[in-house]
Protein backbone atom coordinates (compact mmCIF):
# COMPACT_ATOMS: atom_id res chain seq x y z
CA UNK A 1 0.00 0.00 0.00
CA UNK A 2 1.58 3.37 -1.04
CA UNK A 3 1.72 5.74 1.94
CA UNK A 4 3.71 9.19 0.07
CA UNK A 5 1.63 11.43 -1.16
CA UNK A 6 2.19 12.31 -4.86
CA UNK A 7 4.27 15.26 -4.14
CA UNK A 8 6.58 12.99 -1.45
CA UNK A 9 6.90 10.64 -4.31
CA UNK A 10 7.94 13.26 -6.93
CA UNK A 11 10.25 14.92 -5.31
CA UNK A 12 11.40 11.82 -3.72
CA UNK A 13 12.05 10.85 -7.40
CA UNK A 14 13.52 13.75 -8.29
CA UNK A 15 16.31 13.15 -6.00
CA UNK A 16 17.46 10.00 -7.86
CA UNK A 17 16.07 7.72 -5.07
CA UNK A 18 13.55 5.06 -4.98
CA UNK A 19 10.41 6.17 -3.30
CA UNK A 20 7.41 3.72 -3.16
CA UNK A 21 5.63 3.59 -6.60
CA UNK A 22 6.94 5.00 -10.04
CA UNK A 23 5.37 7.74 -10.22
CA UNK A 24 2.98 7.70 -13.02
CA UNK A 25 2.19 11.26 -15.27
CA UNK A 26 -0.18 10.93 -18.12
CA UNK A 27 -0.74 14.05 -19.96
CA UNK A 28 -4.27 13.74 -20.51
CA UNK A 29 -5.96 16.92 -21.50
CA UNK A 30 -8.16 16.66 -23.92
CA UNK A 31 -9.78 14.08 -22.29
CA UNK A 32 -10.91 15.98 -19.34
CA UNK A 33 -13.92 16.85 -21.94
CA UNK A 34 -15.34 13.66 -22.28
CA UNK A 35 -14.86 13.78 -18.11
CA UNK A 36 -17.42 16.54 -18.41
CA UNK A 37 -19.31 15.51 -21.55
CA UNK A 38 -18.01 18.61 -22.82
CA UNK A 39 -17.31 19.71 -26.18
CA UNK A 40 -13.31 20.14 -25.85
CA UNK A 41 -13.96 23.77 -26.99
CA UNK A 42 -16.46 24.19 -24.55
CA UNK A 43 -13.65 22.46 -22.08
CA UNK A 44 -11.37 25.00 -22.56
CA UNK A 45 -13.24 27.94 -22.54
CA UNK A 46 -13.51 28.00 -18.40
CA UNK A 47 -10.57 27.55 -16.11
CA UNK A 48 -13.16 26.01 -13.65
CA UNK A 49 -13.35 23.17 -16.17
CA UNK A 50 -10.05 22.60 -16.56
CA UNK A 51 -9.67 22.75 -12.85
CA UNK A 52 -12.59 19.64 -12.32
CA UNK A 53 -11.39 17.88 -15.35
CA UNK A 54 -8.07 17.79 -14.10
CA UNK A 55 -9.04 16.27 -10.46
CA UNK A 56 -11.38 13.87 -11.78
CA UNK A 57 -8.45 12.47 -13.95
CA UNK A 58 -6.11 12.72 -11.24
CA UNK A 59 -8.60 10.38 -8.89
CA UNK A 60 -9.58 8.10 -11.44
CA UNK A 61 -6.09 7.17 -13.31
CA UNK A 62 -4.47 7.73 -10.17
CA UNK A 63 -1.64 9.78 -11.43
CA UNK A 64 0.75 11.11 -9.74
CA UNK A 65 0.35 15.07 -10.84
CA UNK A 66 -1.92 17.00 -12.57
CA UNK A 67 -1.27 19.48 -15.67
CA UNK A 68 -2.48 22.87 -16.32
CA UNK A 69 -2.03 22.77 -20.09
CA UNK A 70 -5.34 23.49 -21.82
CA UNK A 71 -3.51 23.58 -25.40
CA UNK A 72 0.07 24.45 -26.66
CA UNK A 73 -0.91 27.47 -29.04
CA UNK A 74 -2.75 29.49 -25.64
CA UNK A 75 0.80 31.54 -25.61
CA UNK A 76 0.03 32.27 -29.61
CA UNK A 77 -3.62 33.27 -28.96
CA UNK A 78 -2.17 36.08 -26.06
CA UNK A 79 0.56 37.31 -28.75
CA UNK A 80 -3.01 37.76 -30.92
CA UNK A 81 -3.06 34.54 -32.77
CA UNK A 82 -6.77 32.78 -33.64
CA UNK A 83 -7.50 29.41 -32.61
CA UNK A 84 -8.91 26.67 -34.25
CA UNK A 85 -10.92 23.56 -32.30
CA UNK A 86 -11.77 20.59 -33.11
CA UNK A 87 -14.32 17.97 -31.81
CA UNK A 88 -11.39 15.64 -31.55
CA UNK A 89 -8.32 16.86 -31.27
CA UNK A 90 -5.68 19.37 -29.88
CA UNK A 91 -7.02 23.12 -30.21
CA UNK A 92 -4.76 24.42 -32.87
CA UNK A 93 -3.37 27.84 -34.52
CA UNK A 94 -5.44 28.93 -37.54
CA UNK A 95 -2.23 30.27 -38.96
CA UNK A 96 1.13 32.38 -37.80
CA UNK A 97 1.03 35.99 -36.46
CA UNK A 98 4.51 36.77 -37.99
CA UNK A 99 3.47 36.71 -41.80
CA UNK A 100 6.94 38.39 -43.08
CA UNK A 101 10.06 38.27 -41.07
CA UNK A 102 10.25 42.12 -40.52
CA UNK A 103 7.01 41.67 -38.49
CA UNK A 104 8.92 40.38 -35.72
CA UNK A 105 10.60 44.21 -35.14
CA UNK A 106 7.24 45.33 -34.69
CA UNK A 107 6.60 42.35 -32.56
CA UNK A 108 6.18 43.05 -28.71
CA UNK A 109 5.57 40.04 -25.82
CA UNK A 110 1.78 40.05 -24.32
CA UNK A 111 1.45 41.41 -20.61
CA UNK A 112 0.80 38.23 -19.13
CA UNK A 113 -1.61 40.03 -15.69
CA UNK A 114 -3.65 41.57 -19.34
CA UNK A 115 -4.32 38.55 -21.16
CA UNK A 116 -7.25 36.90 -20.92
CA UNK A 117 -6.11 33.44 -22.71
CA UNK A 118 -3.61 33.25 -20.00
CA UNK A 119 -5.91 34.60 -17.29
CA UNK A 120 -7.78 30.69 -17.83
CA UNK A 121 -4.77 29.12 -17.17
CA UNK A 122 -3.54 31.24 -14.39
CA UNK A 123 -6.92 30.83 -12.93
CA UNK A 124 -7.23 26.77 -13.16
CA UNK A 125 -3.92 26.99 -11.49
CA UNK A 126 -4.91 28.55 -8.55
CA UNK A 127 -7.96 26.79 -8.24
CA UNK A 128 -6.10 23.51 -8.52
CA UNK A 129 -3.87 24.58 -5.37
CA UNK A 130 -7.04 25.25 -3.48
CA UNK A 131 -8.30 21.83 -3.85
CA UNK A 132 -4.88 20.12 -3.67
CA UNK A 133 -2.71 21.92 -1.75
CA UNK A 134 0.92 19.94 -1.58
CA UNK A 135 -0.37 16.74 -1.45
CA UNK A 136 0.30 16.54 -5.64
CA UNK A 137 2.13 18.65 -7.71
CA UNK A 138 0.56 21.24 -10.42
CA UNK A 139 2.76 21.00 -13.70
CA UNK A 140 2.51 24.19 -15.62
CA UNK A 141 3.26 24.53 -19.45
CA UNK A 142 5.37 27.03 -21.40
CA UNK A 143 6.68 26.65 -24.82
CA UNK A 144 10.38 27.33 -25.04
CA UNK A 145 11.41 30.69 -26.94
CA UNK A 146 13.51 28.53 -28.87
CA UNK A 147 10.00 26.39 -30.15
CA UNK A 148 7.35 28.97 -30.08
CA UNK A 149 8.28 30.35 -33.37
CA UNK A 150 6.77 27.11 -35.63
CA UNK A 151 3.85 28.43 -34.09
CA UNK A 152 4.58 32.48 -34.16
CA UNK A 153 5.26 32.50 -38.24
CA UNK A 154 5.63 28.74 -39.31
CA UNK A 155 8.17 26.10 -39.16
CA UNK A 156 9.78 26.63 -42.75
CA UNK A 157 10.14 30.09 -42.62
CA UNK A 158 11.55 29.79 -38.76
CA UNK A 159 14.08 27.58 -39.79
CA UNK A 160 15.24 30.04 -42.51
CA UNK A 161 15.58 32.37 -40.27
CA UNK A 162 17.58 30.23 -37.70
CA UNK A 163 20.14 29.89 -40.56
CA UNK A 164 19.92 33.22 -42.69
CA UNK A 165 19.02 35.79 -40.43
CA UNK A 166 20.83 36.03 -36.82
CA UNK A 167 19.99 39.67 -35.98
CA UNK A 168 16.27 38.87 -36.43
CA UNK A 169 16.58 35.13 -34.55
CA UNK A 170 18.40 37.01 -31.80
CA UNK A 171 15.73 39.48 -31.50
CA UNK A 172 12.97 36.76 -31.23
CA UNK A 173 14.50 34.92 -29.03
CA UNK A 174 14.96 38.06 -26.45
CA UNK A 175 11.44 39.11 -27.17
CA UNK A 176 10.33 35.12 -26.26
CA UNK A 177 12.61 34.80 -23.37
CA UNK A 178 11.22 37.81 -21.62
CA UNK A 179 7.23 36.60 -21.73
CA UNK A 180 8.42 32.92 -21.14
CA UNK A 181 10.33 33.87 -17.92
CA UNK A 182 7.20 36.26 -16.98
CA UNK A 183 4.68 34.28 -18.07
CA UNK A 184 6.45 30.72 -15.88
CA UNK A 185 6.83 33.05 -13.23
CA UNK A 186 3.35 33.96 -12.91
CA UNK A 187 2.48 30.68 -12.76
CA UNK A 188 4.54 29.68 -9.95
CA UNK A 189 3.32 32.67 -8.48
CA UNK A 190 -0.37 30.97 -8.61
CA UNK A 191 0.75 27.54 -7.41
CA UNK A 192 2.19 25.72 -10.00
CA UNK A 193 4.97 23.52 -8.64
CA UNK A 194 7.01 23.17 -11.99
CA UNK A 195 7.61 24.06 -14.94
CA UNK A 196 7.30 21.95 -18.00
CA UNK A 197 9.69 23.88 -20.40
CA UNK A 198 8.28 22.24 -24.39
CA UNK A 199 11.26 22.54 -26.45
CA UNK A 200 11.26 20.02 -29.64
CA UNK A 201 13.20 22.10 -31.83
CA UNK A 202 16.09 21.72 -29.64
CA UNK A 203 15.48 17.54 -29.83
CA UNK A 204 18.22 16.42 -32.59
CA UNK A 205 15.37 15.35 -34.97
CA UNK A 206 14.74 19.10 -35.89
CA UNK A 207 17.94 20.40 -35.85
CA UNK A 208 22.03 19.05 -35.19
CA UNK A 209 23.51 19.28 -32.15
CA UNK A 210 25.99 21.63 -33.36
CA UNK A 211 23.03 23.71 -34.21
CA UNK A 212 21.26 23.16 -30.66
CA UNK A 213 24.19 24.10 -28.82
CA UNK A 214 24.56 27.10 -30.20
CA UNK A 215 20.92 27.79 -30.53
CA UNK A 216 18.88 25.75 -28.51
CA UNK A 217 21.01 24.68 -25.75
CA UNK A 218 21.96 28.46 -24.71
CA UNK A 219 18.37 29.87 -24.35
CA UNK A 220 17.33 27.21 -22.29
CA UNK A 221 20.29 27.30 -19.68
CA UNK A 222 19.79 31.26 -19.14
CA UNK A 223 15.73 30.89 -19.28
CA UNK A 224 15.41 28.20 -16.84
CA UNK A 225 18.45 30.56 -14.88
CA UNK A 226 15.10 32.80 -14.61
CA UNK A 227 12.43 30.67 -13.79
CA UNK A 228 12.03 31.06 -9.90
CA UNK A 229 10.74 27.45 -9.02
CA UNK A 230 12.01 23.57 -11.19
CA UNK A 231 11.77 23.08 -14.00
CA UNK A 232 11.67 19.65 -16.55
CA UNK A 233 12.17 19.99 -20.00
CA UNK A 234 10.21 17.95 -22.63
CA UNK A 235 11.27 17.39 -26.22
CA UNK A 236 7.83 16.30 -27.70
CA UNK A 237 7.82 13.08 -28.91
CA UNK A 238 11.97 14.34 -30.47
CA UNK A 239 14.90 12.33 -29.83
CA UNK A 240 16.84 13.16 -27.43
CA UNK A 241 19.70 10.56 -26.63
CA UNK A 242 22.73 12.61 -28.50
CA UNK A 243 22.07 15.83 -26.36
CA UNK A 244 21.30 14.35 -22.92
CA UNK A 245 24.55 15.20 -21.20
CA UNK A 246 24.03 18.75 -22.98
CA UNK A 247 20.33 18.95 -21.45
CA UNK A 248 21.58 18.17 -18.12
CA UNK A 249 23.96 20.92 -18.13
CA UNK A 250 20.67 23.50 -18.77
CA UNK A 251 19.74 23.30 -14.82
CA UNK A 252 16.55 21.13 -15.58
CA UNK A 253 15.49 18.16 -13.42
CA UNK A 254 13.59 16.27 -15.37
CA UNK A 255 13.75 15.32 -19.02
CA UNK A 256 10.67 14.26 -21.87
CA UNK A 257 11.53 11.67 -23.84
CA UNK A 258 10.46 9.73 -27.18
CA UNK A 259 9.02 6.79 -28.03
CA UNK A 260 11.71 6.56 -31.10
CA UNK A 261 14.33 5.70 -28.30
CA UNK A 262 15.44 2.31 -26.40
CA UNK A 263 14.39 3.34 -22.36
CA UNK A 264 17.14 1.39 -21.02
CA UNK A 265 19.45 3.66 -23.36
CA UNK A 266 18.07 6.71 -21.80
CA UNK A 267 17.72 5.50 -18.35
CA UNK A 268 21.56 4.80 -18.45
CA UNK A 269 22.03 8.23 -20.23
CA UNK A 270 20.21 10.27 -17.48
CA UNK A 271 21.30 8.09 -14.50
CA UNK A 272 21.87 10.08 -11.27
CA UNK A 273 21.75 13.51 -13.97
CA UNK A 274 18.20 14.18 -14.86
CA UNK A 275 15.15 12.40 -13.97
CA UNK A 276 13.74 10.35 -16.91
CA UNK A 277 9.98 10.92 -17.82
CA UNK A 278 8.33 8.81 -20.69
CA UNK A 279 8.07 6.76 -23.15
CA UNK A 280 4.66 5.39 -23.92
CA UNK A 281 3.87 5.93 -27.44
CA UNK A 282 0.69 7.46 -27.53
CA UNK A 283 -0.13 7.52 -30.96
CA UNK A 284 -0.40 3.41 -30.87
CA UNK A 285 -2.41 3.58 -27.21
CA UNK A 286 -5.60 3.74 -28.78
CA UNK A 287 -5.20 0.65 -30.11
CA UNK A 288 -3.66 -1.43 -26.79
CA UNK A 289 -5.18 -4.25 -25.52
CA UNK A 290 -5.14 -4.86 -21.85
CA UNK A 291 -2.83 -7.42 -21.86
CA UNK A 292 -0.35 -5.65 -24.09
CA UNK A 293 -1.16 -2.19 -22.13
CA UNK A 294 0.09 -4.13 -18.62
CA UNK A 295 3.29 -5.72 -20.87
CA UNK A 296 4.34 -2.26 -22.38
CA UNK A 297 4.17 -0.81 -18.83
CA UNK A 298 5.94 -3.64 -16.90
CA UNK A 299 8.56 -3.37 -19.20
CA UNK A 300 9.09 -0.11 -18.67
CA UNK A 301 9.05 -0.07 -15.23
CA UNK A 302 11.79 -2.79 -15.36
CA UNK A 303 14.15 -0.73 -17.32
CA UNK A 304 13.97 2.47 -16.23
CA UNK A 305 12.64 2.20 -12.51
CA UNK A 306 15.34 0.77 -11.09
CA UNK A 307 17.42 3.19 -8.86
CA UNK A 308 14.49 5.78 -8.66
CA UNK A 309 15.08 8.43 -10.87
CA UNK A 310 12.43 7.36 -13.23
CA UNK A 311 8.87 8.86 -13.89
CA UNK A 312 6.38 6.65 -16.40
CA UNK A 313 4.91 9.69 -18.79
CA UNK A 314 3.52 8.92 -22.47
CA UNK A 315 6.18 10.59 -24.85
CA UNK A 316 3.54 13.70 -25.73
CA UNK A 317 0.30 14.96 -25.19
CA UNK A 318 -2.94 12.08 -24.57
CA UNK A 319 -4.32 11.58 -28.13
CA UNK A 320 -7.85 12.06 -27.51
CA UNK A 321 -8.37 8.92 -29.53
CA UNK A 322 -7.24 6.70 -26.45
CA UNK A 323 -10.11 5.09 -24.39
CA UNK A 324 -10.14 5.19 -20.83
CA UNK A 325 -10.24 1.38 -20.51
CA UNK A 326 -6.35 1.85 -21.19
CA UNK A 327 -5.78 4.46 -19.13
CA UNK A 328 -6.94 2.64 -16.50
CA UNK A 329 -4.87 -0.27 -17.68
CA UNK A 330 -1.87 1.73 -17.32
CA UNK A 331 -2.71 3.13 -14.13
CA UNK A 332 -3.42 -0.56 -12.67
CA UNK A 333 -0.26 -1.92 -14.21
CA UNK A 334 1.86 0.66 -12.41
CA UNK A 335 -0.02 -0.48 -9.20
CA UNK A 336 0.75 -3.85 -9.74
CA UNK A 337 4.20 -3.33 -10.79
CA UNK A 338 5.28 -0.04 -9.46
CA UNK A 339 5.90 -0.75 -6.12
CA UNK A 340 9.85 -0.73 -5.04
CA UNK A 341 12.03 -2.03 -4.35
CA UNK A 342 10.86 -3.59 -7.94
CA UNK A 343 12.02 -6.79 -6.36
CA UNK A 344 10.71 -8.86 -9.66
CA UNK A 345 12.71 -7.15 -11.86
CA UNK A 346 16.21 -9.38 -12.94
CA UNK B 1 37.44 12.76 -66.29
CA UNK B 2 36.03 12.20 -62.93
CA UNK B 3 32.66 10.29 -62.35
CA UNK B 4 29.90 12.44 -61.18
CA UNK B 5 29.50 10.43 -58.17
CA UNK B 6 32.86 10.86 -56.71
CA UNK B 7 31.33 14.88 -55.98
CA UNK B 8 27.90 12.75 -53.99
CA UNK B 9 30.22 12.82 -50.57
CA UNK B 10 31.50 16.12 -50.79
CA UNK B 11 27.89 17.79 -51.82
CA UNK B 12 26.06 16.15 -49.25
CA UNK B 13 28.68 17.11 -46.58
CA UNK B 14 27.97 20.81 -48.37
CA UNK B 15 24.49 20.21 -47.81
CA UNK B 16 24.49 19.28 -44.46
CA UNK B 17 26.50 22.44 -43.32
CA UNK B 18 24.90 24.38 -45.14
CA UNK B 19 27.33 25.29 -46.71
CA UNK B 20 26.56 27.76 -49.15
CA UNK B 21 29.97 28.21 -50.53
CA UNK B 22 30.78 25.25 -51.20
CA UNK B 23 27.73 24.18 -52.60
CA UNK B 24 28.44 26.57 -55.66
CA UNK B 25 31.77 25.81 -55.46
CA UNK B 26 30.77 22.16 -56.41
CA UNK B 27 27.79 23.03 -58.57
CA UNK B 28 29.90 25.10 -60.93
CA UNK B 29 32.81 21.95 -61.12
CA UNK B 30 30.38 19.07 -62.34
CA UNK B 31 28.34 22.26 -64.70
CA UNK B 32 31.59 22.18 -66.35
CA UNK B 33 31.69 18.48 -66.75
CA UNK B 34 28.12 16.96 -67.44
CA UNK B 35 24.83 18.19 -68.36
CA UNK B 36 22.40 19.40 -65.76
CA UNK B 37 20.11 16.38 -66.13
CA UNK B 38 23.07 14.43 -65.14
CA UNK B 39 23.81 16.58 -62.13
CA UNK B 40 19.95 16.24 -61.02
CA UNK B 41 19.70 12.60 -61.67
CA UNK B 42 23.53 11.38 -60.50
CA UNK B 43 24.12 14.15 -57.94
CA UNK B 44 21.41 16.22 -56.25
CA UNK B 45 18.99 13.49 -55.80
CA UNK B 46 21.14 10.97 -54.74
CA UNK B 47 22.68 13.57 -51.90
CA UNK B 48 19.26 14.09 -51.03
CA UNK B 49 18.05 10.69 -50.56
CA UNK B 50 20.90 9.79 -48.68
CA UNK B 51 20.16 12.98 -46.41
CA UNK B 52 16.13 11.93 -46.40
CA UNK B 53 17.66 7.89 -45.20
CA UNK B 54 19.45 9.61 -42.59
CA UNK B 55 16.85 11.30 -41.06
CA UNK B 56 15.14 8.25 -40.60
CA UNK B 57 17.83 6.37 -38.78
CA UNK B 58 18.28 9.91 -36.14
CA UNK B 59 21.75 11.26 -37.65
CA UNK B 60 20.26 14.62 -39.36
CA UNK B 61 17.32 16.75 -37.88
CA UNK B 62 14.18 17.97 -39.99
CA UNK B 63 15.74 21.83 -40.56
CA UNK B 64 19.12 20.40 -42.13
CA UNK B 65 16.68 18.46 -44.61
CA UNK B 66 14.45 21.22 -45.51
CA UNK B 67 17.21 23.90 -45.82
CA UNK B 68 19.29 21.05 -48.13
CA UNK B 69 16.22 20.73 -50.29
CA UNK B 70 15.94 24.64 -50.18
CA UNK B 71 19.54 25.31 -51.51
CA UNK B 72 19.07 22.45 -53.44
CA UNK B 73 16.05 24.34 -55.51
CA UNK B 74 17.27 27.49 -55.72
CA UNK B 75 20.79 25.85 -57.71
CA UNK B 76 18.04 24.13 -59.51
CA UNK B 77 16.41 27.11 -60.99
CA UNK B 78 19.39 28.53 -61.65
CA UNK B 79 20.69 25.02 -63.42
CA UNK B 80 18.01 24.54 -65.90
CA UNK B 81 14.64 25.36 -66.52
CA UNK B 82 11.97 23.14 -65.12
CA UNK B 83 10.44 22.54 -68.72
CA UNK B 84 13.99 20.83 -69.38
CA UNK B 85 13.67 18.29 -67.03
CA UNK B 86 10.10 17.77 -66.47
CA UNK B 87 8.88 13.90 -66.79
CA UNK B 88 7.26 13.63 -69.86
CA UNK B 89 3.40 12.25 -70.09
CA UNK B 90 3.49 12.52 -66.22
CA UNK B 91 0.39 11.14 -64.65
CA UNK B 92 -1.47 13.89 -62.33
CA UNK B 93 0.00 14.07 -58.83
CA UNK B 94 -1.38 16.14 -55.56
CA UNK B 95 -0.30 17.20 -52.65
CA UNK B 96 -1.75 17.77 -48.96
CA UNK B 97 -2.19 18.56 -45.50
CA UNK B 98 -5.55 16.98 -44.64
CA UNK B 99 -7.56 18.94 -41.83
CA UNK B 100 -4.39 20.11 -40.25
CA UNK B 101 -2.07 23.67 -40.99
CA UNK B 102 0.87 21.86 -40.74
CA UNK B 103 2.87 22.60 -43.55
CA UNK B 104 6.81 21.83 -43.28
CA UNK B 105 6.52 17.73 -44.51
CA UNK B 106 4.33 18.43 -47.55
CA UNK B 107 7.31 21.20 -48.25
CA UNK B 108 10.11 19.39 -47.69
CA UNK B 109 8.30 16.60 -50.40
CA UNK B 110 7.36 19.42 -53.24
CA UNK B 111 10.84 20.78 -53.52
CA UNK B 112 12.06 17.71 -53.65
CA UNK B 113 9.64 16.30 -56.07
CA UNK B 114 10.45 19.46 -57.93
CA UNK B 115 14.37 18.61 -58.27
CA UNK B 116 13.38 15.40 -59.11
CA UNK B 117 11.21 16.75 -62.41
CA UNK B 118 7.61 15.90 -61.08
CA UNK B 119 5.29 19.04 -61.45
CA UNK B 120 2.80 18.75 -58.19
CA UNK B 121 -1.05 20.56 -57.65
CA UNK B 122 -0.30 21.89 -54.43
CA UNK B 123 -3.92 21.52 -52.68
CA UNK B 124 -2.79 23.55 -49.47
CA UNK B 125 -2.89 23.57 -45.87
CA UNK B 126 -5.88 22.53 -43.30
CA UNK B 127 -8.21 21.59 -46.71
CA UNK B 128 -11.47 19.28 -46.00
CA UNK B 129 -12.30 15.89 -47.29
CA UNK B 130 -15.13 17.22 -49.28
CA UNK B 131 -12.83 19.97 -51.13
CA UNK B 132 -10.27 17.66 -51.76
CA UNK B 133 -12.66 15.10 -53.11
CA UNK B 134 -13.69 17.73 -55.26
CA UNK B 135 -10.34 18.73 -56.45
CA UNK B 136 -8.98 15.39 -57.34
CA UNK B 137 -12.44 14.65 -59.21
CA UNK B 138 -11.81 17.54 -61.28
CA UNK B 139 -8.38 17.51 -61.69
CA UNK B 140 -7.93 13.82 -62.73
CA UNK B 141 -5.80 13.08 -59.61
CA UNK B 142 -4.10 9.80 -60.33
CA UNK B 143 -1.48 9.84 -56.95
CA UNK B 144 -2.56 11.98 -54.02
CA UNK B 145 -0.04 12.86 -51.61
CA UNK B 146 -1.16 13.29 -48.03
CA UNK B 147 1.13 14.96 -45.36
CA UNK B 148 -0.12 15.50 -41.78
CA UNK B 149 1.35 15.99 -38.02
CA UNK B 150 -1.97 15.15 -35.82
CA UNK B 151 -3.25 11.97 -35.23
CA UNK B 152 -7.25 13.13 -36.07
CA UNK B 153 -6.08 14.34 -39.11
CA UNK B 154 -4.31 11.04 -39.84
CA UNK B 155 -7.41 9.16 -39.23
CA UNK B 156 -9.80 11.11 -41.27
CA UNK B 157 -7.69 9.15 -44.12
CA UNK B 158 -10.08 6.54 -43.65
CA UNK B 159 -12.65 8.48 -44.70
CA UNK B 160 -11.28 9.67 -47.58
CA UNK B 161 -10.59 6.30 -49.19
CA UNK B 162 -14.03 5.57 -48.61
CA UNK B 163 -15.64 8.77 -50.52
CA UNK B 164 -12.72 7.98 -53.27
CA UNK B 165 -13.84 4.29 -53.63
CA UNK B 166 -17.52 5.20 -53.74
CA UNK B 167 -17.22 7.36 -56.20
CA UNK B 168 -14.97 5.19 -58.22
CA UNK B 169 -12.19 7.23 -58.63
CA UNK B 170 -9.06 5.68 -59.12
CA UNK B 171 -6.65 7.81 -56.80
CA UNK B 172 -3.62 6.54 -54.87
CA UNK B 173 -3.14 7.88 -51.86
CA UNK B 174 0.57 7.79 -50.30
CA UNK B 175 0.72 9.10 -46.49
CA UNK B 176 3.63 10.47 -44.40
CA UNK B 177 4.00 12.32 -41.36
CA UNK B 178 4.27 11.61 -37.65
CA UNK B 179 1.34 9.89 -36.58
CA UNK B 180 2.65 7.09 -39.58
CA UNK B 181 6.07 7.30 -37.83
CA UNK B 182 4.93 6.17 -34.70
CA UNK B 183 2.65 4.15 -35.40
CA UNK B 184 3.75 2.21 -38.40
CA UNK B 185 0.60 0.02 -39.23
CA UNK B 186 -1.93 3.26 -39.38
CA UNK B 187 -1.47 4.07 -42.77
CA UNK B 188 -2.79 0.52 -43.36
CA UNK B 189 -5.80 1.00 -40.69
CA UNK B 190 -6.63 3.88 -42.87
CA UNK B 191 -6.97 2.28 -45.75
CA UNK B 192 -3.88 4.03 -47.41
CA UNK B 193 -2.26 2.91 -50.67
CA UNK B 194 1.12 3.64 -49.44
CA UNK B 195 3.25 5.35 -47.01
CA UNK B 196 6.91 7.01 -47.36
CA UNK B 197 9.37 7.34 -43.93
CA UNK B 198 10.59 10.47 -45.87
CA UNK B 199 10.50 12.40 -48.50
CA UNK B 200 12.97 10.17 -50.67
CA UNK B 201 10.90 6.86 -50.24
CA UNK B 202 7.67 9.31 -51.21
CA UNK B 203 9.71 9.40 -54.46
CA UNK B 204 10.85 6.06 -54.94
CA UNK B 205 7.07 5.26 -54.23
CA UNK B 206 5.88 7.45 -57.07
CA UNK B 207 8.39 6.25 -59.56
CA UNK B 208 7.60 2.42 -58.06
CA UNK B 209 3.38 3.28 -58.77
CA UNK B 210 4.03 5.35 -62.27
CA UNK B 211 7.05 2.58 -64.04
CA UNK B 212 9.57 4.52 -63.61
CA UNK B 213 8.57 7.37 -66.28
CA UNK B 214 11.31 9.19 -68.00
CA UNK B 215 11.92 12.89 -68.90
Amino acid sequence: MSSNTSLQRVFTTLSHKETDKVPLFLIVTMHGAKELGMSIKEYFSKASNVVKGQLLMHEKYRTDCVNTMFYLAVEVEAYGGEIIYYTDGPPNLLKPIIRKKEDIKRLTSPDVKESKPLEKVINAIGGLKDELQDSAPIIALVVSPFSIPVMQMGFDKYIELIYEDKELFTTLMEINQEFCINYSNAQLEAGATMICYVDPVSSPTIISRELYLETGFKIAKETISKINGPVGIHLASGRALPIIDDVAQTGTLVLGTSSLEDLSELKNACRNKITLLGNLNGNTMPNWTLEQTETIVKDAIAKAGPGGGFILADHHETPFQVPENVLLAISNAVEKWGNYPLEWVE
Amino acid sequence: MSEIKNYIKDFEKALLQINRIRIEEIINQVKEQFQPIQIIDDLISPALQNIGNKWDKGIVGLAQIYMAARICEDFLDKLISFKEIKRKDQVKIAIAVLEDYHGLGKTIIQMLLHTSGYEIIDYGIGISIEDLITHIKKDNIEILLISTLMLRSALKIKNLKEKINEIGLNTKIIVGGAPFIFDRELWKTVGADYYGRNASEAIQLISQIIGGQSR
